[in-house]
């Protein structure tokens, strides 16, 4: 007979002088993988906080295991048994695996550690769940991989009777992300519970028992593994269709990359026009860091050429030219790209000067470049405080950052990563405003179904090199992994 | 006073007069240290210091004698102000006096007498319109024209009239009684058969249960009447019907130890956000003037709301109905109902 692990009922909350959720019922079965889809963000990180701790809650009644811990009139001041595992690690860097895994851990009281008996207790665990990691190893040293590995085991040895998996899609390459769906499965077939947040139903549907999706702070359809199709999806999604004219196709000037080789690519060749969208789908997201150190100059090109306009550049002019002829546009880039304790012109025409030296940046300068991007942003140009705007106008202060600056080539990292659908089918909008300004657009991915809908050719990399190039027809055909 | 305190003690009443003996045990306490430190040299600074401990322990004492308590109270109250608790207010802690206890329950009394002789009526109505069918005529006629169409040959209205008349039988008597679910299921197969004949191939009817374990023991499980008619009523009539194509129902069964869990899905016309959303505040709020007088453009609601209500006055708040819905999907509506295992 199936047990209930979390039951959420008609649970509204408040803060920030809104509804962060908004009469939520949700429950979850012990030994099941519930996967939850967010269309928008809305309510998830109060979700996640009140199943970690019992917060108060304005209505409604929680029930972990069972119990009731939680309602509007009565809470256990107690944190439930729950781990969560998110993007950044939890692990301590400097201890090893087996001392994060046993002493790391409420109740672990011995005064003494045998450290080898610790050590068989673990790969005695490890074998069982099919996993190769050395219990010697300090987590500094592991990939992400085996941290979010060790993290689970963590979690089934503290006793966790719900483990919530937060988006890790985007620090896990797609082969990585394979295997650490199958160890989830196979806990869950030992009975631990697992709470797995994505953001797309390809990632969520092939190995969750049910999934929902939630919207607005509530859970708006429940699936059951039957269900679990992609048409019966489509009423849940946007559309992410370009609505606007066609993009013109450049028919001067071309980009030849050369026989790029570095460390982790070898002899990578392709050309494109300006204004198109390449995207570099790489499983084992080697390439992605090796490309981006190269063009930010902390490693050097081995060899190879890039060719734009008849213009050739090579290792030996890459930082001088690089700057001019090529953007980034790094992974997770609210986190990175932007300074929030600039206003919104400082960091729109952030670099603007360093690419250009002879134009200063004078107040008048900025004036006028809000006057120029008035009609496209609005009223945003002129926040002091980023910090009050919302993801869409912080994406836009990236790419329009980009749009000002001009490159010919303009490399993006997983671009997709950590957004909701809206905020998504807005990045696309941005690609498309540089594709339109005939700026050549390269996404590094290691997850490919939202590039699709902005890119002309997709290259497939295995161990550095192209192995399979698609153009749009066939794009149907591609095995979209996330 | 001891008594009294002992009395009062649950009630905030009784805190606030303990937190004001506190302070008046201070006052005492420290009126007397000022008076011998009138004899001695530190003697002011000794009574200051003190002062300012007590001063903090009376404050906090205060804070959680009388403020805290006030807080859950008004925070209840305002709750049912809003009107979000279903369950009766006498049944929340609401303890500021015992005599305020008392007011409020013979108000209360009051109240509940005003709805028995509301539902009274109600029931009269019913009892009135059960005696002008007169269940066992109709019975009877109905079994009177199945075996006259079985001798003319036409076995289509022969099992028709045998639908109709199970269904009749099983709507009719007994409605405060529980069924178990099985009866429930049989019940809504045979409403399914009756419509069938006017949908045909239009509609179709599924039943899953928990396929991991032997749960069709939940099929024995105990459930208030004619709990999922009404809503599988609902679902064809406003969600399927208005639908162009085929329409599909699902109802889907799960049991976990404490738990019974219904979902009746529809791929019907599904209903808009504003309206979802109306109709899931009423399922959680109290309805009663819904059910009393129901308007007639809002009668798809009304079967729900009563099935929701049922449902809470004679289980409690924790259970009842929820609704899923987009428009021009589909939609879902879970019933949550405790583990009956015996009648009565």
């Amino acid at each position: 007979m199936k047990k209930e692990i979390l039951r959420m009922e008609n649970v509204i909350t408040e803060g920030n002088d809104m509804t962060n959720l908004d009469n939520f019922n949700l429950h979850i079965f012990q030994g099941e993988i519930f996967g939850l889809i967010g269309i928008n963000e809305h309510g998830k990180d109060r979700l996640v906080q009140l199943i970690c701790k019992n917060i108060p809650i304005k209505f409604g009644r929680i029930y972990f295991f069972g119990h009731q811990v939680n309602s509007y009139h009565h809470r256990e001041e107690i944190q439930n048994k729950v781990y969560l595992l998110g993007q950044s690690s939890r692990l301590v860097d400097n201890l090893t695996v087996t001392d994060n895994i046993f002493v790391l851990r409420k109740g672990f009281k011995k005064y003494c550690i045998n450290k080898r008996v610790l050590a068989n207790q673990l790969v005695f665990l490890l074998q069982d769940m099919e996993v190769n990691i050395d219990p010697r190893a300090f987590c500094m040293e592991l990939t992400e991989y085996e941290r979010c590995v060790v993290e689970v085991l963590k979690a089934i040895i503290q006793g966790t009777r719900l483990i919530i998996v937060d988006d890790i899609s985007n620090v896990l390459s797609t082969k990585d992300l394979e295997n650490f769906k199958n160890l989830l499965v196979k806990a869950a077939h030992k009975g631990h519970t697992i709470l797995y947040f994505g953001s797309h139903h390809e990632e969520v549907f092939p190995f969750c028992n049910r999934a929902a999706f939630m919207k607005d702070g509530k859970v708006i359809k429940v699936f059951d593994k039957k269900d679990m199709k992609d048409e019966n999806v489509i009423p849940y999604t946007i559309s992410f269709e370009d609505k606007d004219k066609k993009i013109p196709e450049e028919s001067s000037g071309a980009i030849y990359f050369h026989g790029i080789t570095t460390q982790d690519l070898h002899d990578l060749t392709f050309s494109m026009r300006p204004g198109e969208c390449v995207v570099l789908y790489d499983k084992s997201k080697k390439s992605q860091q090796d490309i981006i150190s190269c063009l930010s100059g902390e490693k050097e090109l081995e060899a190879g050429s890039i060719e734009i306009n008849a213009e050739v550049i090579d290792k030996k002019n890459l930082r001088k030219k690089g700057k001019v002829n090529f953007g980034i546009i790094g992974g997770q880039a609210i986190e990175t790209m932007l300074f929030y304790d600039m206003s919104y012109i400082d960091n729109l025409s952030f670099l603007l000067d360093f690419k250009t030296p002879r134009i200063t940046l004078t107040e008048n300068v900025k004036k006028s470049i809000q006057r120029e991007y008035y009609k496209e942003l609005g009223e945003e140009v002129y926040v002091t405080d980023i910090r009050t705007l919302d993801k869409k106008s912080l994406y836009n202060i990236i790419y329009y950052r980009i749009h000002l600056l001009n490159p010919k080539v303009v490399f993006i990292v997983q671009p997709f990563s950590n957004a909701d659908m809206y905020v998504r089918r807005h990045i696309i909008h941005l690609i498309r405003t540089l594709k339109r300004k005939g700026i050549a657009v390269i996404i590094l991915a290691v997850t490919i179904s939202d590039s699709l809908f902005v890119a002309d050719k997709l290259l497939l990399l295995e161990d550095g090199t192209v192995t399979q190039e698609y153009l749009p027809d066939a794009f149907g055909s591609i095995e979209i992994s996330i | 006073m001891g008594t009294i305190m002992s009395r009062d003690k649950k009630y905030l009443i009784g805190n606030v007069k303990l937190w004001l003996l506190l302070v008046l045990l201070l006052q005492v306490f420290l009126l007397g240290g000022l008076l011998v430190a009138a004899l001695h040299a530190d003697g002011f600074k000794i009574v200051f210091i003190f002062g300012l401990i007590a001063e903090a322990f009376i404050l906090y004492a205060g804070y959680l004698l009388v403020y805290r308590k006030y807080r859950q109270i008004d925070r209840i109250i305002k709750l049912y102000t809003e009107g979000y608790l279903v369950d009766n207010l006498l049944e929340q802690n609401i303890n500021v006096s015992p005599n305020v206890n008392k007011a409020l329950r013979m108000l209360g009394e009051g109240l509940n007498r005003t709805e028995i002789l509301n539902i009274s009526k109600k029931q009269a109505q019913y009892l009135a319109l059960q005696n002008q069918i007169n269940p066992h005529f109709l019975y009877n006629t109905l079994e009177s024209i199945r075996s006259e169409a079985l001798c003319s040959g036409m076995d289509g209205v022969a099992s028709m009239t045998e639908a109709l008349a199970t269904f009749f039988r099983y709507t009719i008597s007994n409605v405060d009684k529980l069924v178990t679910l099985e009866d429930e299921l049989s019940n809504i197969e045979n409403y399914y058969i009756i419509q069938q004949y006017r949908f045909g191939d239009k509609l179709s009817l599924s039943i899953e249960y928990d396929e991991e374990v032997d749960d069709l023991s939940a099929l024995n499980l105990f459930l208030p009447k004619l709990v999922l008619q009404p809503i599988v009523e609902n679902s064809i009539y406003h969600g399927i019907e208005p639908k162009i194509g085929k329409g599909n129902l699902k109802i889907r069964v799960d049991r976990t130890y404490d738990r019974l869990i219904i979902r009746i899905s529809d791929d019907g016309m599904g209903m808009p956000d504003e309206l979802l959303e109306e109709l899931n505040n009423k399922l959680l709020t109290n309805s009663m003037e819904d059910v009393m007088e129901p308007k007639r453009e809002k009668r798809g609601g009304i079967a729900i709301i009563n099935v929701n209500n049922r449902i809470k006055l004679l289980f409690g708040e924790e259970y009842g109905v929820y609704i899923y819905s987009t428009k021009d999907v589909g939609t879902d509506v879970e019933i949550t109902l405790p583990v009956i295992t015996e009648q009565g």
